[in-house]
């Protein structure tokens, strides 16, 4: 199972948490650092403003002399603070002043000159904060400005501050973000491979639980009690398709013992006509008689095959193969013609009143109409009266077959379109199957067809379509 | 006239040969496509008889080969499967008639017989079998000078057989030809059609035409050639 590939589920998953999860993680670090940075950044430069408002007050007030100054400016960390420095690398933030006069430096803080020599200030406009590293590797905020006082002298002040161990910290800060986050991604992969298999368990277990169902138990249904929740509607559809599976695999089973079951009366009378033909010596005339009579059997058995297989087919299928627009009335009219002499044998009267188009496959309708109207013939007497009638009403084509013979029980009525029923059993020639076939290829059509009938009353078959 | 079978089911073919050359047909058999190819080839066949499902190269692919070469000749396919695409299937591909198996013998015969008459028919207008006078033209039958009424039905039906004189007439080809039927309905329509046609026209004169062969269907020839 490939787990670059998206195609999988758990892939998907754990891609998923992992890049949000680690996108927040980068997020609040990003956050969290620069917000850091920014304080210390804001607090840095106000001190340094605020001190530079101070001197140049200090300065104006007194016309420039920097007697009050002197130890603000003089000020420089003592042995204790150093002897902290070197415990600890930690620097308090102090700054280095200079004030200038015209030529004259006035005032310097010590050490001032190594570390931030005049020329440091130099590419900073005035009041503008810039940042400047010393020969040691310091780093310091520099702010200068002249001011012009009321004695028309003029002061030119400069201080740096020494952010070096802000700096530091933050580095460090910065550092021990970005190893927190490539560890922390790390476990989150790692995680989410974890949580996502583990989630998809369920699934696979699935999976091989329907595997063990075969063709050879599909009463078989899966329970839903283990799986989770979002299980529930693949498991039903499962269980039914297990459940259209199994009838059709009943239905077939029915079809071919009945289909084995109807061939045992034709085939005995072969065999049997056979072996007593073959028990002695016959005349040629014997024997003619014979395969004749066995012709006959082959026909009755060719006809069945074929019918069944109609059968089969019909109820394989959804729909109907091509379907094309034909006049109802030329339809039914071709088929009744075929019926002529049947119906001038019997003296049978036909009337007939159909109109409209019907959409249907044009072998498969004449013969349900062939299977149909030929049950009419058989079970209506001598003398007499078929009618049919056929309009469009709403879209639907509906067709009726009304004859007034013999009619049939209402009891025997549901049996009619099942298959090798026959309502008064091997009278007729025939199998049973004509209503069967009749009726599959009706509703192959979309269509419904119903019967209803009365004994001596006559029967009526009604057809949708 | 020569008539090339492609079967290789060997008892369906052995019969067919012996059928075909018992009504006067010589018979070439081939027990696949390329044989078939080969043979038709090398010689003029006046029909050829093709099983689709043959080894080596299926009953299609010759069909569609011969066709290439010669639009002309009568080619009757048999096949098993019944489906009714097939059929148009086949006709589309070059077929000019279809059987599906098992089929009776005697249409195989009718049929061969109707693909491989001379296309240019001296159709006369009228026939004589014995004192037995049809006039196509004017759609009159008459026996003994007798006028006698049939409906068109029964007219058409008299017809067929008249043209296949001395043939034996499956009742499935009776009902495909005169009625536009093409599947066995199953039903006795064409018994009884015959029944009321004899009744007109054999009953009450003689020589009897008309003759039931018994489990293969009728035809209509003198007494003597039964």
């Amino acid at each position: 199972m490939s787990l670059f590939g998206l195609r999988s589920i758990t892939a998907r998953l754990a891609w998923f948490y992992v890049i949000m999860t680690i996108s927040a993680l980068f997020l609040i670090s990003i956050i969290l650092y620069f917000t850091l940075t920014n304080i210390a950044e804001k607090s840095a430069k106000q001190y340094l403003t605020d001190e530079m408002d101070y001197i140049s007050t200090v300065l104006r007030k007194h016309e420039g002399s920097i007697s009050l100054l002197e130890h603000e400016i003089n000020w420089i960390p003592g042995p204790i603070e150093r002897a902290e420095e070197q415990k600890s690398r930690w620097i308090l933030p102090f700054d280095y002043i200079r004030i200038i006069d015209k030529k004259n430096i006035l005032g310097e803080t010590p050490g001032m000159r190594e570390l931030l020599p005049e020329k440091a200030f130099a590419s900073f406009s005035e009041f503008e904060i810039g940042q400047y590293q010393s020969e040691n590797s310091h780093v310091f905020l520099v702010i200068h400005s002249g001011l012009k006082l009321s004695n028309q002298t003029t002061r030119t002040v400069q201080i740096g501050l020494d952010i070096t161990s802000i700096s530091d910290l933050l580095n460090r800060y910065r550092q021990i973000l970005l190893i927190s986050i490539l560890i922390t991604s790390f476990l989150i992969v790692i995680s989410a491979i974890f949580v996502a298999r583990k989630a998809l368990k369920p699934l696979y277990e699935l999976s091989d639980k329907t595997r063990e169902i075969t063709a050879q138990d599909l009463s078989v249904r899966l329970q839903m009690s283990n799986w989770p929740v979002e299980f529930k509607q693949l498991v039903d559809a499962l269980n039914a398709m297990l459940s259209r599976l199994e009838k059709s695999y009943q239905r077939l089973e029915l079809f071919s013992a009945e289909l084995a079951h109807e061939l045992r009366t034709p085939l005995n009378n072969l065999m049997g006509e056979a072996e007593v033909a073959l028990h002695k010596p016959r005349d040629p005339a014997e024997y003619q008689s014979l395969l004749s009579s066995s012709l006959e059997e082959y026909h009755r058995i060719n006809q069945l095959i074929e019918q069944m297989l109609l059968l089969a087919k019909l109820e394989n299928q959804s729909l109907p193969p091509s379907v094309e627009n034909l006049d109802a009335l030329q339809s039914i009219q071709s088929v009744l013609s075929y019926f002529e002499p049947l119906l001038e044998e019997k003296n049978i009267h036909l009337e007939c009143e159909i109109s409209g188009t019907i959409q249907v496959n044009k072998m498969l309708w004449q013969r349900a109409l062939t299977n149909l109207i030929d049950n009419a013939i058989k079970y209506t007497p001598d003398n007499g009266e078929i009618r049919l009638t056929g309009s469009t009403i709403k879209h639907k084509f509906h067709l009726q077959i009304q004859d007034n013979g013999i009619g049939i029980a209402a009891d025997k009525i549901p049996f009619l379109f099942e298959r090798f029923y026959r309502v008064e059993h091997s009278h007729q020639p025939g199998f049973g199957l004509g209503l069967s076939i009749a009726a599959s290829i009706i509703h192959l059509h979309q269509g419904t067809i119903e019967i209803r009938s009365e004994i001596n009353q006559g029967t009526t078959v009604i057809i949708a379509l | 006239m020569n008539i090339l079978i492609v079967e290789d089911e060997p008892k369906t073919a052995r019969f067919i040969q012996k059928g075909l050359s018992e009504s006067g047909f010589q018979c070439e058999i081939a027990i696949d496509g390329l044989e078939a190819l080969h043979y038709c080839s090398e010689r003029k066949f006046a029909c050829i008889v093709l099983d689709i499902q043959i080894p080596k190269l299926n009953g299609w692919s010759v069909l569609a080969s011969i066709r290439t070469t010669d639009k002309q000749i009568p080619i009757l396919i048999l096949t098993a499967q019944s489906d009714l695409d097939d059929k148009v299937k086949g006709f589309e591909a070059g077929a000019d008639d279809y059987l599906v198996k098992p089929f009776a013998f005697s249409e195989l015969l009718a049929r061969i017989r109707a693909l491989t008459r001379r296309k240019v028919q001296s159709i006369s207008n009228e026939m004589h079998i014995a004192d037995l006078n049809i006039d196509f033209l004017k759609g009159k039958v008459s026996r003994s000078e007798q006028t006698i009424h049939l409906t068109p039905k029964e007219f058409a039906l008299l017809r067929f057989l008249a043209e296949h004189q001395g043939e034996t007439l499956s009742r499935t080809i009776i009902s495909e030809k005169v009625w536009g039927m093409h599947f066995d309905s199953g039903t006795n329509v064409v018994d009884v059609a015959m029944r009321r046609l004899r009744d007109k026209i054999d009953r009450t004169f003689n020589p009897k035409l008309l003759h039931t062969v018994r489990g293969m269907g009728y035809k209509l020839c003198l007494t003597t050639e039964v």
